[in-house]
């Protein structure tokens, strides 16, 4: 093979953030702060009786309570069973769609270099530092969950309901409190980012000193992240998510969560990788490795498809009201109290499995950029459509299509905050951890003959 | 139909890569490297064609899922319905685990059956080796009389033993 050779210069090269992409950012966070007004107007305007803004929960646009509601115990099955949707209902779904969709993102990445480093990896080694500066947006994105600890009340139904209303969502208060959710959850947030801030701070400090020893460490700190992180995200997931419908079981739910952000995970890290060679930067990554991440997008499609099937499967085989009715919800056609989501629900199939299962199917596919990236902005959409789609008939019923400007705001201001974030991060550091000691494989990485 | 092969033989992998390298920036075609391993990056010396197994997994893939289809379609939908915790019989989420692994089950066994049958690995077939300590601790490189000119084979054998080939000869196979 063609020996591959780079000068120290090349390794230690640096990223400049580019006035283009500043610009990016801006106009899109800019235009983010307009379109959430705008949708927040709009949605204040739609709220039907909307003489009395200091109580919210009197504005009403019901729940119709529908047929779907199997139980027969009068509680309503359906979403809220005839709470109020508020403009701030709507704010707080939106949010957390795309909270989750940025979050979920940066946790695939985490989970990505954690998993690689136990598994004493080495051909990643060289686009180390793109999902080490994609787990930075963590802490940035915590501050969407922060703000969703106040607008929660307006979102959850264990929140709405009120003690008392509920038989079943009364026997699960003892973990679906407000004050133990928030514990929890900042528990976890703080675990996951300290793992991540402090496996970045190795890796830095291993550039500058070198030796084992920050990979030793590293090594160990990963190892004790993944047994965290799949109970937490696990957790996670239910507490975000799945809580949203209190009355629904679904025990493969986390791991559903876990396929979703991994390939959107992997699907980032290849655009991020693409735009840094079309800058010229990291000359050293070559199609193998692009080829090995496209891999991973396909494979996880494909594991994500499987998860999809093994919750819908069990849930259509046991036929149990509790858990059959999520899907009432989301495909029975011409019910009005979840109107459309039939649509969302087999687009959601298409986006998610299909598509980028056929188009992803050759190696072309994989490693050259131009066929890969119209398939990974599909991937992206199918991820905040599969976010959506679970979040939105639980949290605002048929009404989703009155939050859809908000969403469309929070997605283009985390968007830009999410970009600014990463590449920020990219300026800190070398493109390439230059110290480490697999890095060496990782320049000599091919995947073999055609 | 036989063919003369001219063979260097080496006694180690770098040897044999430097020589290839050599090879290759003469023009050298390459018939075949034999070794007792798998080399790490030997592959770009190879003239190796893009396998066409990809393809032949496609079809047999489509083919798998096809049968199970067809087959639990058939029975479950009309030849013989039953009724099973009162599903309806022809219903599509039970046929997607047997789907997916008649799938996998056609793709890989008709690939490992395609591979051997183009690959010549029949039982009862004959080995024919370059040099039987291919299969020990020797690595032969496999040039085809046929695509060299008579007069380069005296300086393609010169700059084999340059890189460290310790024997040159000839064999028809």
């Amino acid at each position: 093979m063609e020996a591959v050779h780079f000068s120290p210069e090349q390794l230690k090269e640096r990223f400049t953030f580019p006035g283009k992409l500043r610009n990016l950012v801006f106009g899109l966070i800019g235009t983010g702060i307009v379109v959430l007004i705008l949708g927040i107007f709009i949605a204040s305007g739609t709220d039907s009786h909307g003489e009395d803004t200091h109580a919210q929960a009197s504005e009403q646009v019901v729940h119709p309570v529908s047929d779907t509601d199997q139980h027969g115990d009068g509680h309503g099955e359906n979403g809220h069973g005839g709470h109020a949707i508020t403009m701030m209902t709507h704010l707080g779904a939106s949010l957390l769609n795309v909270s989750l969709f940025f979050f979920t993102i940066a946790m695939g990445t985490l989970f990505f270099l954690t998993v690689h480093r136990i598994g004493n990896s080495g051909w990643e080694t060289a686009i180390r530092r793109v999902p080490e500066a994609i787990t930075t947006y963590l802490p940035v994105g915590v501050v969407g969950f922060v703000a969703m600890f106040v607008l929660m009340d307006h979102v959850f139904e264990w929140l709405i309901v009120q003690p008392g209303a509920d038989a079943l969502i009364d026997t699960k208060r003892a973990y679906l409190n407000k004050g133990f959710f928030i514990v929890r959850n900042l528990v976890f947030f703080g675990v996951w980012i300290g793992a991540a801030l402090w496996l970045r701070r190795l890796s830095l400090q291993e550039d500058l000193k070198g030796g084992l020893s920050f990979f030793n460490r590293s090594e160990v700190i990963s190892a004790v992240f993944v047994i965290f992180f799949a109970i937490s995200y696990t957790l996670f997931s239910i507490d975000w998510i799945k809580s949203l419908e209190p009355h629904w079981f679904s025990t493969i739910f986390g791991v559903y969560i876990f396929a979703g952000s991994f390939v959107s995970a992997m699907v980032v890290i290849y655009f991020i990788i693409v735009y840094l060679k079309q800058q010229g930067y990291m000359p050293y990554v070559n199609e193998a490795h692009l080829h090995d991440v496209g891999k991973y997008a396909f494979g996880f499609t494909v594991f994500w498809a499987y998860i999809w099937v093994a919750q819908y499967l069990l849930i259509w085989y046991s036929n149990i009201p509790e858990e059959g009715i999520y899907y009432v919800k989301r495909y029975r056609v011409g019910d009005d109290a979840y109107l459309g989501y039939a649509a969302f629900f087999y687009l959601n199939l298409f986006l998610n499995f299909f598509i980028p299962f056929f188009a992803l199917m050759t190696r072309n596919a994989k490693r050259i950029p131009r066929i890969f990236i119209p398939v990974g902005i599909i991937m992206l959409i199918g991820h905040w459509l599969d976010l959506f789609q679970m979040i939105m008939p639980g949290a605002v019923g048929s009404h989703w299509a009155e939050g859809l400007i908000m969403n469309l705001g929070f997605m283009l201001i985390f968007g830009g905050a999410f970009i600014y974030v990463v590449f920020k991060s990219l300026t800190k550091a070398n493109l390439v951890p230059v110290n480490h000691p697999y890095l060496e494989e990782s320049l000599h990485h091919t995947t073999g003959p055609v | 139909m036989k063919k003369r092969f001219l063979l260097g033989k080496f006694w180690n992998p770098d040897d044999t890569l430097s020589a290839l390298g050599k090879l290759r920036e003469e023009g050298v075609w390459i018939h075949d490297v034999y070794s007792p391993f798998p080399i790490h990056g030997i592959e770009p010396y190879l003239n190796i064609k893009r396998t066409r197994l990809t393809i032949a997994a496609f079809i047999y893939g489509c083919m798998g899922a096809l049968t199970a289809l067809l087959l639990m379609g058939s029975i479950y939908g009309f030849i013989w319905p039953m009724d099973i915790g009162g599903k309806p019989s022809l219903a599509w989420p039970d046929f997607v685990p047997i789907t997916f692994e008649l799938t996998v089950l056609f793709s890989a066994h008709g690939m490992v059956l395609t591979f051997l049958i183009v690959g010549q690995y029949w039982p009862g077939k004959k080995v024919q080796l370059m040099d039987e300590r291919q299969c020990d601790d020797v690595f032969v490189v496999a040039i085809d009389k046929e695509k060299i000119a008579p007069e380069d084979e005296g300086r393609i054998s010169q700059l084999m033993n340059e890189h460290g080939a310790f024997e040159i000869s000839e064999k028809e196979v």
